[in-house]
């Protein structure tokens, strides 16, 4: 069996079988060949441990400044969904059980709505569960995060 | 006072008043407590930065670019950690994540970066026929192999993965990846022995 038909066992280090290792027992190319790879594999992995620099600082303050942005277009974000669920609400012909407004549309919306700088926000108290023979109106609206989905009930 | 609209990720569910000019409307907020998040990707990254730049430098050939891969892919890893399994071994996904970025980095790169690495690889009379030497040159043997068997062949030999691992990350077959390792393999070593004179 010519050799070209063994490179690649002898690449990936399957030596093992009978007639592969007959063969290198009887061929110096090969031979050479396989000290070379395993050679070449170890020089790959002392690669392991390169001096490179933490980039830990870098990311953290990266996250820091997402943060920062993201407490405060929300709040521009909330304001304009206050307003279009008031207009719903007040528009006594339409029926809205939920109003997914797509994400853009809110990102388009915040900066339109100019939010008094009076505004307060107060934390008021944990939910109650609605009772069932009351008629409630919800309103969600995801926004751009994920993890923040605004959701205005109304009687 | 506390925004309805603070950070996010929890189940606490609160009722909120807007006051503005006099008008009072009233909302339910979904609060998150972030703190616990933070940590947990604090701690991920202490652990597994190594990892991910590591494996970038050896596919990208940069250390500066590896640490721009680095940082894209904890950002990465931030967005996504609300979606992660706590417990669950992080490192397959960091290894995918970083190919593919590196992946994208590699595609902004022009012809002009690739021939100042050529140049680089030119034969240091200087330095010790030895360990150091071999290294800088496998080195460079890694920049000129193809893509798909840097990559194979950095997350095999140099990561310590198996061939079946490599395969999951990569998103191919065992019998592809073990292809692209042999084909790595022998080209370094050709590389490693013409450059050695």
């Amino acid at each position: 069996m010519s050799c070209g038909r063994w490179e690649k066992l002898i690449a990936l280090e399957e030596t093992g079988t009978p007639e592969l290792r007959a063969h290198l027992a009887a061929c110096l190319e090969c031979q050479r060949l396989a000290e070379e790879i395993a050679a070449t594999r170890q020089v790959l992995g002392s690669l392991r441990d390169p001096a490179i620099d933490s980039v830990r600082p870098l990311v953290l303050a990266r996250i820091d400044g997402m943060e920062r942005r993201r407490v405060w277009w929300p709040a521009w974000a909330a304001a304009a969904a206050v307003v279009v669920a008031i207009a719903f609400y007040i528009r006594p012909a339409l029926q809205v059980e939920t109003m997914p407004l797509p994400v853009m549309q809110i990102a388009k919306l915040a900066p339109r709505v100019a939010v008094p700088p009076a505004t307060t926000v107060r934390k008021v108290r944990k939910p109650r569960t609605p009772a069932l023979n009351r008629r409630v109106q919800e309103v969600k609206i995801q926004t751009g995060d994920p993890n923040v989905l605004l959701i205005w009930v109304m009687d | 006072m506390k925004s309805p609209l603070h950070v996010s990720r929890a189940e606490s569910v609160y009722l909120y008043e807007v006051e503005t000019q006099g008008l009072v409307l009233t909302g339910i907020g979904r609060e998150v407590e972030q703190g616990a998040e933070r940590a947990r990707f604090e701690r991920l990254m202490a652990e597994h930065e190594r990892l991910v730049l590591r494996t970038a430098l050896r596919l990208l050939g940069h250390v500066e670019e590896a640490r721009d891969a680095a940082q894209e892919v904890f950002l990465k890893l931030y967005r996504n950690l609300g979606r992660m399994e706590p417990g669950r071994d992080p490192r397959p996904w960091l290894y995918r994540v970083t190919v593919n970025v590196c992946h994208d980095l590699q595609r902004h790169r022009g012809q002009e970066e690739l021939d100042e690495n050529q140049a680089a690889d030119k034969p240091d009379p200087e330095a010790a026929a030895g360990l150091a030497e071999q290294r800088r040159l496998v080195e460079a043997g890694l920049r000129r192999l193809p893509e798909k068997e840097r990559a194979a062949v950095v997350l095999r030999d140099i990561e310590g993965l198996t061939t079946r691992e490599v395969a999951e990350i990569l998103g191919s077959s065992e019998a592809t990846v073990r292809s692209q390792i042999a084909s790595a393999r022998l080209k370094l070593r050709g590389f490693v022995g013409r450059k050695s004179g």
